[in-house]
């Protein structure tokens, strides 16, 4: 177990520049999570810390130990792979004693540790299979526990869900989250699926275009999202986002001209350093259909029954389209004019660099 | 609609036809021919008597079908292993490299393969030969500052013979074993960096097992020609001892062609054509099976 901390961490590819100045301190048996849209740059950071991508500039530490420059056997880590990487040619049990065999572990200590990881993963019964004979899931197992018997300071999980079907991702989701509460130990897990990341990180790294845009709890990024971006890419659906026409202010709290309407904010006025090229970001469960008195007025085009919820996509005045929610017994239909309330503690205000403003 | 039986079978035939016709009437029916004949007394051309195993008996105790048959097998000894295992190796040099260079690279291994055969000879003939011949100063080498002749010394000329077959051919080999290590995804060897495995734990536990249906492709496959070795021996014992160099495909010519025994030629030919079949269905079989394990 070992904190690992990346420090200015660059990477390039000729003149394409494919991470740029990255530093994170990951604790301790944390679940990290690298979330970000495809070519952020998040597997190739993954790669680096493995020692499978060189680093062109910066550190990564691992432990006490400065570990950028050795190979990837000495960096005391284990990955997971996309698409595992088992070696077809050797049954489960040769995939899983391999690494152990070649740092010359004892043999009785390494049917121990296979023993043990099988019976966690349940794959006792796979282990004289060959990876051709198994399921994805099984596949995805052995994977894990070729992992585990290492004993490493730090799982490596590269996109690990990402091939398997739709029932079967929800339960490794768990059973992941189950296995890293048991073992303790840290992992960092990439993946683009947000769904993936809320449910089981302890702080996930959102990753955009070569940089960092947020590290935080999965509440702390889906609430305070650091940029629109973040605030775009986390949360399903997204985040509505309307151009501010004006801004005025009462009792020192912005008050948005957007949508055709006047949404009221907590958001300190003060706090903007200027009231040009604004956009207003509301998610749909903080704006809601109300009877009367809403801020912005529309009408509804489509219904979406969720059954405990209802979402409704709704053409405002000014002819932007925004998704609201309603109860699951929502009687709405499409045509009907309905009047939405923004939760004014939940409003978040983003000037035209990305940066974020908040409520609270 | 239910599907007409007898309408499937009739386009099944049509389709299957023209092939089963030539390859019953250029195949099929002159080995037949071919082992009929090989129990006749026939010339190169017409009928001859039945003689039944008379033949057999003969062309087994013939010294010279002796020498036809030592000759091929210590060809195969000389060429089948060296060739396979270099071309692995090249294989495993020219896949390091990338882009244009591999390509380069690749094309000048492979470019031998597409001369035909006189210019492969005409071509060593030069190299080797033993007043001006380039590879003779390698030669002065190890005879004591003299230039010999590598295809007049009979101890020689298998080995040199061998050498130019590999170089002829192995192009071929790389390009198989080339396609068989690219078919090996790289996220394994990064699996394997990370389990600790060197270079060489790489190549003897994942590379070699993983190529090795190709490894029996290309052994199987060099069998078979180099049991039926005819063009380069001939060429290269044009003016010798021929006799000293024959290999069996040779010895089935000069029976044929040379001495008008059509029944004995034929003979001669289904003993090649078993020994063919059995070996390297053997080989097959027995090498397919070790990597199976």
């Amino acid at each position: 177990m070992a904190d690992i901390v990346l420090n200015e961490v660059s990477k390039s590819y000729g003149t394409v520049q494919v991470l740029d100045s990255v530093s994170m301190h990951i604790r301790s048996g944390e679940f990290i999570v690298f979330l970000g849209p495809s070519g952020c740059g998040k597997s190739t950071l993954l790669r680096m810390i493995a020692g499978l991508e060189e680093v062109n500039a910066g550190q990564i530490h691992i432990g006490d130990t400065r570990v950028d420059q050795l190979p990837p056997n000495q960096r005391g880590v284990a990955m997971v792979f996309q698409n595992y990487a088992l070696y077809p040619h050797m049954t489960v049990r040769e995939n899983m004693s391999f690494g152990l065999q070649n740092v010359g572990t004892d043999k009785a200590e390494i049917a121990r540790r296979v023993d043990d990881a099988a019976r966690m993963l349940e794959i006792g019964a796979l282990l004289d299979r060959r990876p051709s004979q198994l399921s994805g899931g099984q596949r995805q197992r052995v994977a894990i526990g070729r992992a585990i018997v290492r004993e490493p300071k730090a799982f490596l999980l590269d996109e690990p869900l990402s091939n398997l079907d739709a029932g079967l991702r929800v339960r490794t989701r768990v059973e992941l989250a189950q296995l890293h509460q048991r073992i303790g130990t840290t992992m960092i897990f990439v993946t683009h699926d947000q769904t993936e990341a809320m449910t089981l990180a302890s702080r996930i790294v959102v990753m955009n275009n070569r940089r960092i845009e947020q590290i935080g709890t999965p509440m702390e990024v889906y609430s305070r999202p650091a940029s629109r971006f973040v605030a775009a890419f986390v949360g399903s659906p997204s985040m509505n986002f309307l151009d501010v026409a004006e801004v005025s202010e009462a009792e020192g709290k912005a008050l948005i001209h957007a949508g055709g309407g006047v949404v009221p904010t907590d958001i300190a006025i003060s706090t903007l350093p200027s009231r040009e090229g604004l956009t207003l970001g509301v998610r749909p469960d903080a704006l809601k259909v109300v009877a009367d008195g809403g801020s912005l007025d529309g009408t509804v085009e489509l219904v979406e029954r969720l059954g405990d919820r209802t979402l409704l996509h709704v053409r405002l005045a000014d002819g932007a389209l925004v998704v609201a929610e309603d109860g699951g017994k929502s009687m709405l239909e499409p045509g009907v004019a309905v009047s939405l309330a923004a939760d004014r503690s939940e409003t978040h205000l983003f000037d035209a660099e990305g940066a974020a403003y908040h409520s609270n | 609609m239910l599907r007409d039986r007898k309408q499937e079978y009739l386009t099944a035939l049509i389709l299957v036809g023209p092939f089963i016709l030539i390859y019953g009437a250029l195949f099929v029916w002159p080995t037949i021919q071919m082992v009929l004949l090989s129990f006749t007394k026939a010339p190169l051309i017409g009928v001859g008597d039945w003689v039944g195993w008379d033949n057999y008996v003969k062309i087994l105790s013939q010294k010279l079908f002796h020498s036809a048959f030592w000759n091929t097998a210590w060809f195969v000894v000389l060429t089948v292993i060296p060739n396979t295992l270099i071309s692995l190796a090249i294989a495993l040099a020219v896949n390091r490299l990338n882009g244009w260079l591999q390509g380069l690279v690749l094309a000048c291994f492979f470019l031998p393969y597409i001369l035909p055969v006189s210019v492969v000879f005409l071509t060593w003939n030069w190299i080797i030969d033993v007043q001006y011949g380039l590879a003779q100063g390698v030669v002065a080498l190890f005879n004591g500052g003299e230039p010999k002749s590598l295809t007049r010394t009979i101890p020689l000329f298998m080995p040199t013979v061998a050498f130019v077959t590999v170089w002829w051919t192995m192009g071929f080999n790389i390009l198989l074993f080339i396609a068989g290590l690219r078919n090996i995804s790289p996220e394994i060897y990064e699996a394997a960096q990370l389990d600790s495995a060197g270079r060489w734990r790489q190549f003897y536990r994942i590379t070699w097992p993983l190529v090795w249906p190709v490894t029996v492709l290309v052994l199987t496959i060099q069998l078979i020609a180099q049991l039926k070795i005819f063009d380069q021996v001939y060429l290269f014992s044009i003016g010798g001892r021929q006799d000293a160099t024959i290999t069996l495909v040779q010895y089935i010519y000069k029976l044929a062609f040379q001495q008008n025994k059509g029944g004995e030629a034929a003979t001669a030919a289904v003993l090649l054509f078993g020994m063919i079949i059995v070996l390297s269905v053997l080989q097959y079989q027995l090498l397919r099976a070790r990597g199976e394990k």
